[in-house]
């Protein structure tokens, strides 16, 4: 199995010793932040009329 | 309908975190157990402001947003959520308008529609069922 994953998102932040943390790699999400890396983005189009 | 309440931009947030997360998290490759066991399932645990918090925090919710998700993916999730201090200059999510000639007036149904054909195969089932669809398309 690869290794666990902790999800931060939002710019969250946990302390490095947090045991919740600890054996997991760490991955940052954000929309909100000024530098987002997930872009929510919404088109919205009509269909079957 | 208007904008969307903060419960919903939640799950709408808590749904992109999520399958941003898969999208980025590839399962294991190498067999495990004397090559018995394929190393599919993942293990997450997301960390999510959110504006309803009250409502997220509820054990049975959890339960049930854990459950789907084991049940779509077969991997293990947890989540802790925490209590959002600063939103977004506000996006006007779905907003319909209640004049006629707007485009979205009058909306029947609004459903997922992600890359891949079965999302074709529910556009198929409902065309009959609704006058109005709006799709909620996901793109990488």
């Amino acid at each position: 199995m690869i290794k666990p994953r902790m999800v931060l998102c939002s710019g969250v932040t946990v302390p490095d010793d947090d045991s919740l943390q600890v054996g997991r790699q760490v991955i940052e999400l954000d929309s909100l932040g000024i530098n987002p890396n997930v872009h929510i983005h919404w088109k919205m189009w009509r269909g079957f009329s | 309908m208007k904008h969307l309440s903060p419960r919903l931009v939640d799950l709408l947030e808590i749904a992109a975190y999520v399958f941003t997360a898969d999208c980025a998290t590839q399962r294991g490759t190498e067999w495990t157990d004397d090559d018995t066991s394929e190393p599919w399932s993942r293990n997450f645990r997301f960390v999510i402001p959110v504006r309803d918090h009250n409502f997220w925090c509820a054990s049975d919710v959890q339960q049930l947003l854990v459950q789907v998700l084991k049940f779509l993916s077969d991997d293990d999730y947890t989540f802790e959520f925490q209590q959002l201090e600063k939103d977004r200059s506000v996006q006007d999510y779905l907003e319909f308008g209640s004049d006629e000639n707007w485009p979205f007036q009058g909306v029947d149904r609004v459903i997922m529609f992600s890359a891949g054909w079965t999302p074709w195969l529910g556009l198929w089932k409902l065309r009959m069922a609704a006058r109005i669809l709006c799709w909620l398309a996901t793109g990488q």
